[in-house]
């Protein structure tokens, strides 16, 4: 049904180690959350189980918006299906050759198992050239001989993926016209049907992947979409693409390789939103949980798209994808002495087993959560809150002193401090790239800080990049779940161009236009919606002879092909300080035809959280910040009234996360849902 | 100054982050695909006072590993006394620097208080520089006048100020004056990011508190060097290989590395005399080449100046590892690669639990040049790259960068579009691998046919002294290409290297590349792993 119209919608995030429930019911405004150990096997069972526990009536929900890590599983598992590929004679072995490269810039030692052996890597005659022309045609008899190949493979998907398929793909379509008819049930990926860009191996990558979790993907769908109706949920529920839009499951199938950042895109898709309640229109989306922080950059409501991305190595995987910067950073993350005697946190975590040595899980190192609570960082009342039972503080004490105090020659204090110091250090770093790269000042950026362990570190990192302002989402641990029913049904198109800007004309890019309009227009007709809300345009560009695309966004209504050379010189400056005399190509043209949801209004949020009792009295602690030990306020989110605001040094605790508010910074809760931290002067 | 444990550690990681950065703006900026494309640079800042490297980019090429430091030295030595604010400095000389005339530092000062505090440089490779031969791997040449322009230390600009007249001297000298030309921006964009991320680090830091984390970091690094190096008992441990250069010709390499208490000498003594040809190495390219290997061996360590303190050297002057100039130098990536197989066939003996067979051992290029048929002059460098060695847990990779770089290898498609070639196949090179109870890698078949007349010509090498096991594995096929002109075939086995040779549309080349050397015992393999690469049709002899 049409998102616009949603009241009473459920969103779930499927992570590595819970399951995220979030439910909002409209009939009484109220708000409901639950958290579920993800279940591995099939994730639908801890959806399912998750929704229930939220106390809400199947029947009665408008929509169900999922995040999964379904494909991505299946592919760090090698879980996918059994497949076979089919190249263009002579190149069967790209996909196992890749660009050359080795899994780590120095070391010997490393090994790769493609996902496709080559025994079921089949080539089949025929060649387009380079500008589209048939070079040697595809006949009968090439069509036959891989047909009674594929026959004694016995395999379940298929990947096509030939030479120049991008500027001509007759030949893919022809080789996956023979497979259907031989093979109906036959699940077959064919490259330019995913994504028609140059690159014969980014392009055979990905259609590899699409067959090996194509069929997963379906099935998990179909095992959701059952396990929802037999409880009463009456609609096709939706799937947050890793483009950072929705899509009703059915589509979604369609194009499995669009569900690999499904979560992740989903908690950027919150943050936008909350930084757009916010008033900010420069956001950082920090997103930090027990192993990693991911970093994402949104500017004026939107976010970059990456193309060239990778699930592993050797493993491109070219679709439309937010564009996300990772650290291993996270709550887990271990504190030691590395071989130069210099202090290093993370990338290594202590992951959720044995987890943080506080926890009494068997952790014998130090992590970035046993600093905090040396510091006094996590009170009591804030495990209370999270409904954390075994804790064992004097075990952080003991890590701390032992692996990485008494080596330093620092008191434990000092060495808590130095732990954060340096993880933080380590996530502005990469804020700071993040933003670089794309020729802006993370001065001008609000943070909005969320995951489990975001909100702890978000004073630290405004004050070492001098942002002025930070909204911390109303349930920062849940962030991905809200993200997924806040995000737009949006379908993405590309259509390859490569000629010089001045021979492109305003009929062609009509057509081209025009064409992705009435793709996406019945796409969304099959989801029951009616309408188109935006049809953004992505144009890809470099000066003839560059290899990385600078793009130029624009709404397909507002192009003038006119001003597309002063809007390229102007994002090519903006990202390398200077533009070039030189012609200008059109590289690709991709568009996201979009259709808004209502999403939630986030006041609504706000109004419940404050209908649910506190769980704690505030009170005064003593913690350390700055290598001082300071009365410390501790207050329960839910007692906050709108506008309510605490001085720093103050810890804010809620269900699914602690809030750590430095000295100099102020936290005022806001009437839209979200805490405001702002810097004292 | 006195720095606490935290300070040491934010500022490693600050200047890391620099250096990071300045490598990341050079490819995105570049112009040629060499850099953009395949990332054949390094960035690096330099602590000027030692004339060491203070930290380099993680993503430049191995090979720039110490040269980056020697250029630094070179260039302080002959202009330091001159150096102002906003000085950049430009240059090319091998015997200087190190490695070949293709690849261009620029080095600039970051002073503070009118005083000289870091160096920072940048190198990337340019196509094309003039020569004999377009793309400068001439496999003819005979003295360097003939692989290029040389630039000796040279201002390319004064306080701020570009000198058009030295940026117009360089570009008129290539056969791709644009795109060279877009490159030089690229780099100056690298070391202005440099400066920009320095300024903030002194503001933040004081210049006090950074010289000092800079001293004690290349002290520390040092140590870890050492205590890797004091792993190994003293002792001294030989290895012995050779680079073709003809049919029948060759030039050996012999090492005898001396382990001593965390110590190290290296001595080339005995290795062959500089020749008239194009692989004679200078001294610095021949150091960053062992400086590499030793790194491949102990990853953990950063790329710092302390490192390389624990090394000593002896290569008398005159061996093609210590050619002076006018050598010819063009070839240098065979022989370095080369240096750093002697050095890990030596470290094999000593630490085979880090040790992998060789790979296919030679940057074996192929320089196609012509004119595309609406008369527009093109020259191309085409990698040919093989299979990697079996390691202590793992098979060889196929289709790696050589040790000594990381360069990524170019999209068959757009080579296509760029170029009037037709690619017929780029495939694994079934029974190329080195047997062992870990195999190598496969080696590669590339091949193409020409539309349009073209000039071609191949400097390669392992045609005649295979890629060889370690720690009981097999040695791997070795390379192999054949060239189809008008009169015949040329090449084939062998050969190691293909002057300037004319083909004709319809016309092809058929490059295979070696593959990796095996690790352990062939008769330890498992029988299912045998089996496997029997299906996949790679294993074909009994």
């Amino acid at each position: 049904m049409d998102p616009a119209a949603s009241q009473s919608v459920v969103g779930v995030d499927v992570g590595g180690t819970f399951t995220d429930c979030i439910g909002f019911d409209a009939a009484t405004g109220e708000v409901h959350i639950a958290k579920l150990p993800t279940t591995l096997d099939d994730q639908s069972r801890a959806v399912v189980g998750g929704i229930e526990e939220l106390g809400m009536q199947f029947a009665r929900l408008d929509q169900v918006c999922h995040g999964t890590t379904t494909a991505t599983n299946a592919i760090i598992e090698r879980k996918g299906v059994k497949g076979a590929l089919i190249a263009t004679r002579g190149f069967r072995d790209i996909v196992e050759l890749g660009r050359r490269d080795r899994p780590n810039a120095y070391g010997l030692a490393g090994g790769f198992t493609p996902l496709v052996p080559r025994h079921r890597r089949l080539e089949v005659g025929g060649r387009i050239g380079a500008k589209g022309e048939e070079v040697e045609p595809i006949t009968e008899a090439d069509l036959k001989k891989v047909i009674e190949e594929l026959r004694a493979l016995d395999v379940e998907a298929v990947a096509i993926s030939l030479m120049h398929s991008y500027a001509n793909d007759s030949h893919e379509k022809r080789v996956e016209a023979a497979i259907k008819a031989a093979f109906p049930n036959m699940y077959v990926a064919r490259s330019t049907a995913i994504y028609p860009e140059l690159g014969e191996f980014e392009r055979s990558s990905t259609a590899v992947i699409a067959a090996y979790v194509g069929p997963i993907i379906t099935r998990y769908f179909q095992r959701l979409d059952t396990g929802l109706r037999e409880r009463g949920f009456k609609q096709d529920y939706m799937v947050v693409q890793s483009n950072g839009g929705a899509a009703s499951h059915r589509i979604a199938q369609r194009y499995p390789t669009t569900t690999i950042l499904s979560g992740p895109a989903a908690g950027v898709g919150a943050a936008t939103a909350v930084g757009n309640a916010a008033g900010l229109n420069k956001v950082v989306s920090f997103d930090m949980g027990g192993t990693s922080a991911d970093v994402c950059v949104i500017v004026d409501g939107k976010v970059r798209q990456s193309i060239e991305n990778f699930v592993g190595y050797r493993m491109p995987l070219q679709v439309p994808m937010i564009e996300m910067d990772s650290i291993g950073a996270g709550g887990g993350s271990i504190a030691s002495i590395d071989d130069a005697g210099i202090l290093r946190v993370g990338p290594r975590s202590a992951g959720a087993r044995p987890g943080p040595a506080c926890y009494g899980w068997g952790g014998t190192e130090a992590t970035v959560t046993d600093a905090h609570f040396v510091l006094g960082h996590v009170p009591k009342a804030s495990l209370a809150a999270n409904r954390i039972e075994r804790v064992d503080p004097d075990a952080a004490i003991r890590v701390v002193k032992k692996n990485i105090a008494d080596p330093l020659g620092m008191s434990v204090e000092e060495a808590a401090e130095a732990i954060l110091e340096v993880v933080n250090e380590n996530m502005a770093g990469t804020i700071r790239l993040a933003t670089v790269e794309r020729g802006l000042d993370v001065r001008d950026f609000g943070l909005v800080p969320f995951g489990g362990a975001g909100p702890l570190h978000a004073c630290a990192l405004m004050r070492k990049l001098g942002m002025k302002v930070a909204a911390v989402p109303v349930y920062p641990g849940l962030t991905s779940a809200l993200g997924t029913v806040m995000a737009d049904v949006r379908h993405d198109f590309v259509q390859p161009v490569r000629r010089l800007l001045s021979e492109v004309t305003r009929a062609d890019m009509d057509k081209i236009i025009r064409a992705h309009r009435a793709e996406g227009e019945e796409l969304l007709k099959l989801q029951g919606i009616q309408r188109v809300d935006a049809h953004d345009l992505a144009l890809a560009m470099f000066y003839a002879g560059q290899r990385h695309t600078v793009s130029v966004n624009i709404a397909a209504d507002q192009l003038a092909i006119a001003d597309l050379n002063a809007l390229f010189a102007e994002a090519y400056r903006q990202k390398n300080g200077m533009t070039l005399e030189r012609p200008v190509m059109l590289v690709s043209v991709q568009s996201s035809v979009i259709a808004k949801t209502k999403g939630l209004d986030l006041k609504m949020c706000a109004a419940a959280i404050r209908k649910t009792p506190p769980a704690i009295e505030a009170h005064t602690i003593k913690a350390r910040f700055m290598g001082k030990d300071m009365d410390t306020r501790v207050l329960d989110r839910r007692s906050m009234k709108a506008g309510e605001s605490v001085l720093g040094p103050a810890i804010i605790v809620q269900r699914d996360t602690t809030m750590l508010i430095e000295p100099g910074y102020r936290a005022t809760d806001s009437d839209i849902g979200s805490i405001m931290i702002t810097k004292e002067n | 100054m006195a720095l606490n444990p935290l300070d040491l550690a934010i500022i490693r990681g600050r200047l890391q982050q620099i250096t990071d950065e300045m490598d990341l703006v050079h490819v995105k900026a570049a112009f040629s695909p060499i850099v953009s494309e395949m990332s054949d640079r390094a960035n690096a800042m330099i602590n000027p006072k030692r004339l060491e490297v203070v930290s380099q980019g993680k993503t430049g090429l191995p090979i720039f590993v110490s040269a980056m430091q020697t250029s630094a030295r070179s260039i302080m030595e002959r202009l330091g006394s001159d150096m102002r604010d906003g000085d950049v400095v430009i240059m090319n000389d091998p015997f200087l620097g190190g490695t070949h005339l293709q690849d261009i530092k620029l080095l600039r000062p970051f002073f503070v208080d009118g005083q000289i505090v870091l160096l920072l440089v940048s190198t990337g490779h340019y196509v094309d520089l003039g020569g004999a031969l377009a793309g400068g791997f001439d496999p003819s040449a005979t003295d360097i006048f003939q692989e290029g322009l040389q630039i000796p230390p040279t201002f390319l600009a004064k306080a701020g100020e570009l000198r058009r007249d030295i940026l117009r001297l360089i570009v008129q000298n290539t056969r791709l004056p644009e795109a060279q030309e877009g490159d030089v921006r690229a780099q100056l964009n690298a070391l202005e990011v440099g400066v920009r991320r320095l300024t903030a680090l002194v503001e933040e830091r004081g210049v006090e508190q950074l010289l000092a984390a800079i001293d004690e970091l290349a002290d520390r690094s040092e140590a870890q060097m050492r205590g890797y190096l004091g792993r190994v008992n003293n002792g001294t441990y030989r290895a012995r290989d050779a680079v073709e250069i003809s049919q029948t010709e060759e030039l050996v390499l012999e090492v005898a590395i001396t382990f001593n208490d965390g110590s190290v000498h290296v001595d080339f003594t005995g290795s062959s005399a500089a020749y008239r040809g194009p692989m004679n190495l200078a001294w610095p390219t021949t150091e960053t080449a062992v400086f590499l290997a030793f790194k491949h061996y102990f990853p953990e360590v950063p790329i710092n100046g302390g490192c390389f303190r624990p090394f000593t050297f002896t290569c008398p002057p005159g061996r093609f590892l210590n050619a002076s100039w006018p050598s010819a130098v063009g070839g240098y990536s065979e022989s370095a690669q080369r240096v750093t197989d002697v050095v890990f066939a030596t470290l094999a003996q000593v630490l085979p639990e880090l040790a992998s067979g060789a790979c296919y051992g030679t940057g074996s290029t192929l320089t196609f040049s012509g004119h595309q048929t609406d008369g527009t002059f093109f020259a191309s460098v085409f990698p040919v790259c093989g299979g990697h060695g079996g390691s202590k847990d793992s098979d060889g990779l196929v289709h790696t960068p050589l040790p000594i770089g990381m360069a990524k290898f170019p999209k068959l498609e757009a080579s296509e579009h760029d170029f009037p070639v037709r690619w017929e196949t780029m495939a694994m090179r079934p029974d190329s691998a080195g047997a062992g109870r870990w195999r190598g890698g496969w080696g590669s078949v590339f091949r193409f046919t020409t539309l349009v007349p073209m000039n071609v010509a191949f400097l390669g090498d392992r045609a005649r002294h295979a890629p060889f096991g370690v720690v009981g594995g097999g040695q791997a096929a070795m390379t192999e290409v054949t060239i189809k002109t008008q009169s015949g075939l040329v090449g084939g086995r062998g050969y190691s290297q293909l002057k300037n040779i004319r083909i004709e549309p319809g016309d092809w080349v058929e490059m295979k590349s070696a593959g990796g050397g095996g690790y352990g015992n062939p008769s330890e393999r498992d029988p299912a792993a045998m089996v496997a690469d029997r299906r996949d049709g790679l294993l074909t002899a009994d």
